[in-house]
């Protein structure tokens, strides 16, 4: 089955930028420069698409047992390269979408993430929402017995390291919503084969590359 | 050049940004509260005419690489109350923005123009736009935001699904959406908002360009408007609180302004009025949603829903915009209006959305990537209604009606019978009594369900509108056709909530044409109706040096350090030298500012901790100074202290303070304390408590000392003298919702209780709600105990004086050591006799009858 690459480059100011050169090169090649595996330049619409011969990957695939990851390296008009994207199995059909507006690092920017859940826990009871929860613990008339509630905060507080840990509610919803948090972020996400968030969590700190890349397993059966 | 201001340290901006240090006074020709679809717009349309404009928006300034495409970091950032908005019952979950930019930043960027469908209705209903303004406004907004047409090759297989059934089933009005996006990356996190800033939303154009000027913009986020302080048939000020991530005040704004325009959303902007009571009888009722619902395909090929543009394709053979009647008559659907577009979220977000047990939600979720997925939403004829419960929360009430039963099972049914003709496997659908649909022939289990149990389904909605709806009778429209509210010369509605009904599609352009129209309006009518509006000075509850009792700890602490020591000494000498007389005291009937001549009344920061050592003083105190020959001394009444403690002043220079006053206390145990004092005039002085002396000595807190003060500030005794000569309230004035807080001599509590009065004179009821533990329902008795409530079942009594129609204060009666149950840190605030405890109560009215929910 021949591969395909696929995409669109745009500048920061959303115009499509033609003349970037794109060139899929493999994961991982110790052994010296990587293979070219294919490689376009970009139209006056910023488009892109080149095959990827099976005869290309053999050998990889042979080695790996399973579809080897590739990635695209972006060069500019002259040749200089811009950045090369992560790498993804290559697949049917690979789209990336390339997006040169990232901006550059900004290590002591503020992380604007830190507060969100608690940012929602306040939010939800100023609308009024939990209130029920929050005064089952309010009403209590007396310290929780020992292995009580407070000592299963205290494992999910051991679970998620060092979170600071008090009595309220407000901590109880912020540990759970954080096991939510890790649990979303972790293995049965990636069990789906759900493609997730395509950048940075903090793009401030890490602005990494800027590139989409969306795997096709399959042709569409309606086209 | 415009300013965005806010309360927290940000990346760089893209924008000139500031953070806030203190509270603020503004004076603008025009406030705009909400920053969405409906007030950037205005705000733009004043800002580029020449006015002067402040825009205050509730939530934070976010640009597109603060986005980063999670749910659970960005949905407590951009949604409102973090996703967690529903109505009443909590069937419907409501989806809008809180950021600058509101619901233009989170939502997919699908544009309709108004229909001419709806035009046509809106204009039998009063309102008078014309065809020329219509037009002229939809053009500029369209060029603004940039509008275009999804493309061919835009178009992701979850979109070509929903194109790919319709053809199936032989419909005939059906095309690829317009997008306010231009070169979009087709990430399909646009509920995240745009990492790539691709998405035309309020931030990146309206303000973007409102902000670059001509013009004056000062845009403040974090910032709640709460009050719209109203006299002689206009508004006069907008007064609001900066509140951080945990929802603590930071700091407090107040906006003097010439013109007011209210742009919250369809549900905030409606509660702002009521809870103002402005339009009560009108403003909220009539609120109509867009319910929606989803019906999702399980397919045995792939689909990958996520990938690409999540709507960009809709079906309109059942709504506004339908060209031909022919499905609906086919279908049997000539009652009702509904509209089917394709839909793909992210996978939380999604998956929060659907029903059925674990196991079987996780094995749908397994197979997401198989999923084709599609939304429907009815044209609603149901209609909601905003109102204030009685404990001062904001209460959405919405039931979907027969109708719209209707449109959302026929809906359900014809996406149904779409995917089955496409091969789907099995149907997940959001009705929890049928979450799945394994056969054709098994849709009209589902549909039963919807018509029949309609409440237990999983409705969401995006685009609440109408409750304020235009019209010429003020009795039965909240706005009249420019959207000036009736009765208010000076304040403009420019939302959704304008809309006299449902506009039956994504509202975003109908809204941004809507408030653009009253913006054009406003500035055509400004000569003539707005510039010769005064302007207020009043800098309301902000702290300033004219009304330092509001200072925050930090403005008071810069305040002593900064402001001049403009009196002498003897300006500190009370009236009838230290001894106190009645005729010292009064309390002004218009403004109710208390002027206290004989006492100094002292004051913390509003924000202030007080230090444990510092008791009794932190319950409150008082200084009176007389002349003692060549000296000053006086006495320190510190509340709950025995006895009062001897003071002496003299001129001094302290350091950081400079010239000021020093007092001393020669006796023990207050011997260690000295302060600074710097007084203003002769009604304002600015102090600081020192343990040691001022050089080198600690510094304990601030203070302010004040012989004339706000009503909000009334001290136990200023309560004792106005309730010797205040009367009972007229019970026939009492129906409404009004709020109650403790008065002491520290300050005045929080909001601790609140009192519903329903009925008539004759047979007047209080729905109680004191604290968090204690409510019920009890008649207003007048007997011997004077007029008040007597639940005999709990066993408090009140009794009331009336201060003007709008604050009433009175004594709340308790037996013997129940008021620690209802009331925190109670000791601070009661009485105690052998068998009775006792506070003093303050009460606000703050919602008329009609506002109030039934």
């Amino acid at each position: 089955m021949a591969h395909s690459i696929v995409g669109r480059v745009i500048d920061a100011q959303q115009r499509p930028v033609p003349g970037i050169k794109l060139q899929a090169i493999p994961k991982g090649d110790l052994t010296g420069p990587p293979p070219v595996l294919g490689e376009a330049v970009s139209d006056g619409g910023g488009r892109f698409s080149f095959p990827i011969e099976e005869a290309s990957l053999a050998s990889r695939l042979a080695h790996l047992g399973r579809n080897p990851p590739v990635r695209l390296r972006v060069l500019d008009a002259s040749g200089q390269e811009i950045f090369t994207t992560r790498a993804h199995p290559i697949d049917w059909q690979l789209e990336f979408r390339i997006y040169l507006g990232g901006g550059s690092k900004v290590p002591d920017a503020p992380n604007l993430y830190a507060k969100g859940i608690r940012r929602m826990i306040a939010d939800s009871r100023d609308a009024g929402l939990g209130s029920s929860a929050i005064k089952t613990f309010e009403g209590k008339d007396t310290e929780p017995a020992e292995g009580g509630w407070k000592k299963s905060l205290g494992v999910v507080q051991h679970t998620l390291q060092g979170a600071e840990i008090d009595d309220s509610a407000d901590m109880m919803f912020a540990v759970l919503d954080g096991l939510m948090l890790n649990t979303v972020e972790s293995t049965p996400v990636k069990i789906m084969g759900y493609d997730g968030a395509q950048v940075p969590r903090h793009a401030w700190a890490a602005p990494d590359n800027q590139a989409i890349i969306w795997p096709r397993k399959e042709p569409f059966k309606w086209d | 050049m415009g300013l965005i201001r806010g309360i927290e340290e940000m990346p760089p901006r893209k924008e000139r940004y500031e953070v806030l240090t203190d509270d603020v006074v503004e004076t603008a020709d025009v406030c705009v509260i909400g920053s969405g679809a409906g007030g950037a717009v205005a705000a733009h349309a004043l800002a580029k005419a020449g006015k002067s404009v402040v825009l205050l928006e509730r939530g934070g300034y976010y640009e597109g690489r603060d986005m980063n495409q999670r749910d659970m970091d960005m949905v407590p950032l951009l949604w409102k109350d973090g996703g967690m908005n529903f109505d009443d019952a909590l069937t419907i979950a409501i989806a809008q923005g809180a950021c600058l930019g509101g619901s233009t930043v989170i939502n997919d960027a699908v544009c309709f123009d108004p229909p001419e469908r709806v035009r046509a209705e809106w204009r039998a209903l009063g309102v008078n736009f014309s065809d020329e303004e219509w037009a002229e406004h939809l053009a500029r907004v369209r060029s603004m935001i940039h509008v275009g047409r999804v493309t061919e090759e835009e178009l992701n297989r979850n979109n070509r699904m929903l194109r790919a059934g319709a053809k199936r089933l032989g419909l005939r009005d059906h095309w690829e959406n317009e997008r306010n996006c231009v070169n979009c990356m087709q990430c399909g996190f646009c509920h995240n908002g745009c990492h790539y800033d691709t998405k035309q939303n309020m931030l990146v154009t309206y303000l973007h360009d409102a902000l670059a000027g001509p013009g004056d913009l000062r845009i403040y986020c974090s910032c709640q408007a709460e009050q719209l302080l109203t006299g002689g048939g206009r508004v006069e000020g907008v007064e609001g609180r900066f509140l951080d991530a945990d929802g603590h005040e930071r700091f407090r704004i107040r906006v003097n302004a010439r013109a007011v325009v209210v742009s919250a959303g369809a549900i905030a902007s409606s509660f702002l009025l009521l809870r103002n009571r402005i339009a009560s009888a009108t403003a909220g009722r009539g609120v109509v949603l867009h319910p929606s619902v989803l019906m999702v395909g399980l397919f045995p090929y792939e689909i990958k829903p996520n990938q690409g543009i999540p709507m960009a394709y809709s079906v309109h053979d059942f709504g506004v915009n339908r060209r031909q009647e022919i499905s609906r008559t086919e279908y049997g659907c000539a009652d009702g209006e509904f509209m089917i577009e394709s839909i793909a979220l992210p996978l939380l977000e999604f998956s929060m959305g659907m029903p059925g047990g674990p196991l079987k939600h996780h094995e749908f979720l397994a197979k997401f990537n198989h999923l084709a997925i599609a939304g429907m939403m009815a044209r609603d004829q149901s209609r909601g209604r905003v109102s204030i419960a009685s404990d001062d929360r904001q209460s959405f009430v919405y039931e979907v009606g027969p109708a719209d039963r209707k449109s959302l099972a026929k809906a359900s049914e014809i996406v149904g019978k779409m995917w089955f003709a496409l091969g789907a496997e099995r149907l997940a659908t959001r009705h929890p009594a049928v979450p799945f649909v394994n056969r054709p022939e098994d849709l009209p289990v589902l549909t039963d369900a919807i018509l029949n149990h309609a409440d237990r389904m999983k409705l969401a909605a995006a685009h609440p509108q109408s409750g304020n709806a235009i019209g010429a009778d003020p009795a039965r429209s909240t706005v009249d056709g420019d959207c000036r509210v009736h009765g208010l010369s000076n304040l403009v509605v420019a939302d959704a909530s304008v809309f006299p009904n449902a506009v039956g599609v994504n509202p975003q352009v109908t809204v941004m044409v809507v408030a653009s129209i009253a913006a054009a309006r406003m500035v055509r009518d400004w000569d003539a109706r707005y510039a010769a509006q005064p302007v207020s000075a009043s800098t309301g509850r902000t702290g300033t040096l004219d009304a330092p009792m509001h200072f925050g700890r930090e403005a008071l602490a810069r305040a002593i350090e900064t402001a001049p020591h403009a009196r002498a000494i003897s300006a500190l000498l009370t009236a009838d030298n230290g001894t106190p007389t009645a005729p010292s005291w009064s309390i002004d009937p218009a403004t109710l500012e208390i002027t206290n001549d004989a006492t100094w009344h002292g004051f913390f920061a509003r924000d202030e901790k007080l230090p444990p050592e510092t008791s009794p003083l932190g319950a409150g105190f008082f200084h009176r100074f007389h002349a003692e020959g060549d000296k000053v001394q006086g006495t320190c009444y510190a509340v709950g202290a025995k006895d009062p403690t001897p003071i002496v002043a003299e001129e001094h220079v302290a350091p950081l303070v400079g010239k000021c006053l020093l007092v001393e206390y020669p006796e023990a145990p207050h011997r260690k304390f000295t302060e600074v004092l710097k007084v203003i005039d002769d009604r304002r002085i600015l102090g600081r408590l020192f343990e040691g002396r001022p050089d080198g000595g600690r510094r304990v807190f601030d203070f302010v000392l004040a012989r004339r003060y706000p009503f909000e500030f009334l001290t136990a005794e200023d309560h004792e003298r106005l309730f010797e000569r205040t009367s009972a309230p007229d019970r026939a004035t009492l129906p409404g919702v009004w709020e109650g807080y403790l008065a002491g001599d520290g300050g005045r509590s929080a909001v601790l209780f609140h009192y519903r009065y329903r009925g008539d004179g004759k047979n007047l009821l209080n729905d109680f709600r004191l604290g968090k533990k204690v409510h019920g329902s009890a008649a207003v008795a007048t007997d011997e105990r004077g007029t008040g409530t007597r639940p005999a079942a709990i066993g408090f009594w009140d009794e009331l004086r009336a201060v003007n129609a709008d604050w009433m204060i009175g004594k709340l009666h308790a037996p013997k050591d129940q008021l620690k149950e209802w009331v925190p840190s109670e000791g601070e605030w009661a009485t105690h006799g052998a068998d009775v405890d006792t506070v003093r109560i303050v009460l606000h009215r703050i919602a008329d009858p009609p506002a109030v929910k039934d």
